[in-house]
């Protein structure tokens, strides 16, 4: 009799991500406002968004449906078009 | 919060710098997830703000609060430069009258000790990282003044006092008055 056993411990097997160039200002951008559907994520985005708003971004409200899972391709494919993003809530 | 994390990669594959909102509780696995995804160290430094947690309790004035208090932090992380204050996860400067309250609590034993000698030491202002304060010396318990330490160590004894609760305290300067 054998047995299999599995190394639960993960690793990394992909290169390191690229992160995005940062842009110069918020004027003018287009700032995606992704919601996790954790309580109150909502009221703290919302007021984010309100607030960069008065700096000239343009909000675009999304959400997954969630929390616990990543966000679908089609909404990371929908926030793409922005220049910038937020997101949570991680609590 | 992982899948937060997650998220924000995603999207800045796609060009999008993102910040991400997250309660502080969860520092240690955001630093795991960090790792794990081959982020760079200063990932986490540069591109969460951190809430106090518990947040799902909490009106939505006290949030809207939580957020307002940390917007400018927000806006330099998306920016990509990181807000004085917020570097190496730690929680964003207290507001200043919250930060003076909090300066004369952790100073509260040391002023206490020298009313009793005949000194009273109160904390003014906190500006730009300079905490000022005065200390008035009165009729001392003893006739050479040695009862009380010199000015400038009181200072670097308050500095040492405040510091561990305001890491923004840069400074503290004592003006001395006789009354």
């Amino acid at each position: 009799m054998s047995f299999s056993v599995h190394d639960p411990r993960g690793g990394r097997t992909a290169s390191a991500p690229l992160l995005a160039k940062r842009p110069r200002t918020l004027a003018n951008l287009r700032i995606a406002v992704l919601d996790n559907g954790k309580e109150q994520a909502d009221v703290l985005l919302a007021r984010a968004a309100h607030l960069l708003k008065e700096d000239g971004a343009q909000p675009q409200f999304d959400h997954k449906p969630s929390f616990s899972r990543i966000a679908p391709a089609e909404v990371i494919e929908r926030l793409a078009n922005c220049d910038i993003a937020i997101t949570g809530l991680g609590g | 919060m992982s899948c937060c994390m997650r998220d924000a990669v995603a999207l800045e594959a796609r060009g999008v710098p993102t910040v991400i909102l997250v309660n502080d509780v969860f520092k240690a696995i955001a630093h795991a997830t960090q790792a794990l995804l081959g982020l760079p160290d200063d990932y986490v430094e540069n591109n969460i703000v951190w809430l106090p947690h518990p947040t799902s309790n909490k009106t939505k004035d006290v949030l809207d609060a939580l957020v307002d208090d940390r917007i400018d932090e927000i806006r330099a992380k998306l920016l990509g430069r990181v807000a004085a204050g917020s570097a190496n996860g730690r929680a964003p400067a207290a507001k200043p009258e919250e930060a003076l309250v909090a300066a004369r609590t952790a100073i509260a034993g040391l002023a206490a000790s020298l009313q009793v000698d005949g000194a009273h030491l109160e904390l003014d202002a906190l500006d730009d990282g300079v905490l000022r304060g005065t200390i008035r010396i009165g009729e001392l318990t003893c006739e050479d003044g040695s009862c009380i330490m010199p000015t400038p160590q009181l200072a670097r004894m308050v500095e040492a006092l405040v510091k561990p609760v305001l890491p923004q305290v840069q400074a503290v300067e004592l003006t001395e008055s006789k009354t």
